[in-house]
């Protein structure tokens, strides 16, 4: 176990979480929870698929219950509602590379059209790539969400001030 | 509160510009219902809110008068603010809370709505850093990175400019991601990891709040506006996927 | 490596009067813009950068550099700046408004191209194996320096294009030592954090902005001061690392 890769893995994590956070207008104040989320969710996320050998949508689901979780607990802090936290902290697990297979291999399914045995492959890296990529998105905001129904009433009183009640 | 309580279409009009906006920039369903209703408790309303992908059609009444109003409002397409949500959020509770009158209701909404945007020149220079860090989640190199950075930056200040100018965002999303894409196709040249950097080169257009929302709008029962929300960012996902075509179209033979 | 230095030999004995009619036409039109900026010095200026970054595109890259592996990608590449440069001039976007802020850093810009086969000269090189004023690199400077002298309205497309360019192209002759190009891309840094400053902040004041004013130059100036460290540890590593085997003959 190298630490090292996890703390590299984490901090780059961090950076895209507010870079594309930034794209749709957070609060200024939440940019530095965002970061924190975002790395713990993906440092999470390397160490079980890279060290436990768990596979890369369980992986996103627990890396995802984890935001879930530390949104409802720093939203408290910031009077944010979770899903400005969680949402941009989720993006950098977006399975970019899975899904830029999906659309190669469409292109090239469509060049070898007339060749079967080409097309095969190219139809099996197509299916199992998408596979991927749905179930991961899916599993991201299924993950991330499910700390709302466990706590509905906290949830959402996120925003309400502290002090009147 | 009763005797100086406000009139009934004042309260329903300004809750039916206040869940649409909430609506517009990316707010998933149930928060905007529930802080729409919490509002018109506060002034002692009961309203009833169906929301659909376009248009919202709201119900306030008055259990007492036995007054009705009605309202349908088309939801306005705004740039997606989380800052806005969670400021208007806030808001729905210091009204319930605090007991505003609609008056100062009003100017604080107003204020909310008239910050300013976050700063296009800083999205631009983070946005460029997320995608650069985020090809080297994927394995990239440093030189894919730097290259990835700088096509973003591109992509992005394309996407920032055609916006502005209010181009269709189907086109704005076909030529950005066909552009960042083709600026980063010049890491072929380099022994590096250039499918990498193609790869995460559009990455920074993927509809991530629509996608996430949608997905919890059904989840949390709203399925017909959770779907409409999905068919909307599958919509902007093919768009890449096309600009990102015309790309691999251009230099595929050099991927093999 | 042979085959770089050998594309550049046979571009530039093949062409070198092409290339001095290039350099005379951009130099009589760069004086003229300066003294008498009339609608028709501008369009031609346009036009005349057209056409240079078609024979880059075409000429350069697509004819010359045929053996290098790849030159199709930025043959299509140095295309697709001619085209902006097309759309600018139907647009009438870039205005070639003559602006005195930065007239000392344009000029040094303008100057740079002159200078790098010069360098190249002083490091011991000899014609025709040398860098010349009409190669992408200088091309990109030429450019720069002609944008910040009119930099009233600069279309930052293009600059970002040709910033993306410099960054590949400079990556791609680490390999083969040539300082002289880090030199021109260091002038162009300080050009291309005011070209930024000018078009995002010029007019805003710090309440308009989220967040404030000055964390967004800060922010600008940190990447600006990061590229320009990058590029002096990259000099400095290609200048004291030990020349290659491959390279020697060089150095003959």
């Amino acid at each position: 176990m190298n630490i090292w890769d996890i703390l590299s893995d984490g901090f780059f994590a961090a950076l895209a979480g507010v870079g594309f956070g930034a794209i749709s207008d957070p609060p200024l104040k939440a940019f530095r929870y965002i970061a924190l989320l975002a790395a713990i969710g993906h440092a999470c996320r390397f160490c079980l698929i890279t060290y436990a050998g768990v596979d890369i949508s369980t992986g996103s689901l627990i890396g995802a219950l984890l935001i879930g979780f530390g949104s409802l607990w720093l939203g408290r802090k910031v009077r944010c509602p979770m899903t400005v936290l969680y949402i941009p902290a989720l993006l950098p697990m977006i399975p970019g590379k899975y899904a830029y297979n999906v659309v190669f291999s469409q292109i090239m399914f469509l060049q070898n059209i007339d060749s079967p045995a080409q097309r095969a492959i190219y139809m099996d890296m197509f299916f199992s790539n998408s596979m991927v990529s749905c179930t991961v998105v899916f599993m991201l905001a299924a993950g991330a969400t499910l700390p709302i129904f466990i706590f509905p009433k906290y949830a959402f009183s996120l925003t309400r001030d502290k002090k009147i009640k | 509160m009763n005797e100086e309580r406000e009139k009934i279409e004042d309260i329903g009009s300004f809750i039916a510009e206040y869940s649409a906006h909430m609506m517009g920039c990316g707010v998933h369903t149930s928060r905007v219902i529930r802080s729409a209703k919490r509002i018109g408790v506060a002034f002692g309303y009961t309203v009833k809110i169906s929301v659909f992908q376009k248009n919202i059609i709201l119900s306030l009444a008055d259990k007492g008068t036995k007054e009705l109003y009605n309202e349908v409002i088309d939801i306005p397409a705004l740039p997606i603010s989380f800052e806005h949500n969670a400021r208007l959020s806030a808001l729905s509770w210091e009204t319930f809370d605090k007991h505003l009158s609609l008056h100062d209701l009003r100017s604080k909404y107003d204020r909310i709505v008239n910050a300013p945007h976050i700063n296009p020149l800083f999205v631009l220079i983070w946005v460029g850093i997320a995608n650069a860090s985020f090809c080297r989640l994927f394995g990239g190199d440093w030189h894919s990175m730097g290259i990835v950075f700088s096509a973003t930056l591109i992509g992005m200040f394309l996407r920032q400019r055609m916006t502005a100018a209010g181009i269709n965002h189907y086109i704005i999303f076909i030529v950005s991601a066909f552009v960042a894409s083709l600026s980063a196709s010049t890491s072929l040249i380099f022994d590096t990891t250039s499918e990498i950097a193609i790869a995460t080169s559009v990455l920074f257009l993927v509809p991530g709040v629509p996608l996430i929302n949608g997905v919890i709008d059904i989840v949390e029962g709203y399925v017909l506006a959770g779907f409409s929300r999905l068919a909307q960012a599958a919509l902007l996902i093919i768009c890449i996927a096309i600009g990102l075509s015309f790309t691999l179209f251009l230099v595929k033979d050099s991927l093999i | 490596m042979d085959i770089f230095w050998s594309t550049i030999s046979q571009y530039n004995s093949a062409t070198w009067i092409y290339q001095l009619i290039i350099i005379l036409i951009g130099g009589g039109l760069t004086l003229l813009l300066l003294r008498r900026p009339d609608r028709w010095v501008k369009i031609a200026m346009k036009v005349f950068l057209i056409l240079v970054y078609l024979w880059i595109s075409i000429v350069y890259y697509h004819i010359y550099c045929a053996a290098r592996s790849y030159n199709i990608i930025m043959s299509i590449y140095w295309g697709f700046l001619a085209a902006t440069w097309i759309w600018d001039l139907a647009r009438g976007y870039t205005q070639f408004e003559y602006n005195r802020k930065y007239a000392g850093l344009a000029t040094l810009l303008l100057v740079m191209p002159f200078l790098y086969p010069l360098l190249s000269w002083l490091r011991g090189l000899s014609f025709p194996e040398i860098t010349s004023p009409v190669m992408p690199c200088s091309v990109v400077v030429f450019t720069f320096g002609l944008l910040l002298m009119m930099s009233r309205k600069v279309n930052l497309f293009i600059v970002l294009l040709l910033s993306h360019w410099a960054m590949i192209g400079l990556s791609k002759t680490y390999f083969f030592n040539i300082p002289e190009d880090f030199l021109l891309v260091a002038t162009m840094i300080p050009a291309l954090y005011l070209f930024f400053r000018d078009y995002y902040l010029r007019h805003l004041t710090d309440d308009a902005s989220k967040p404030k004013r000055k964390y967004v130059n800060l922010l600008l100036l940190l990447l600006s001061i990061g590229i320009a460290v990058i590029l002096i540890i990259s000099l400095i590593l290609e200048l004291t690392t030990d020349v290659p085997p491959h390279l020697t003959h060089f150095n003959r």
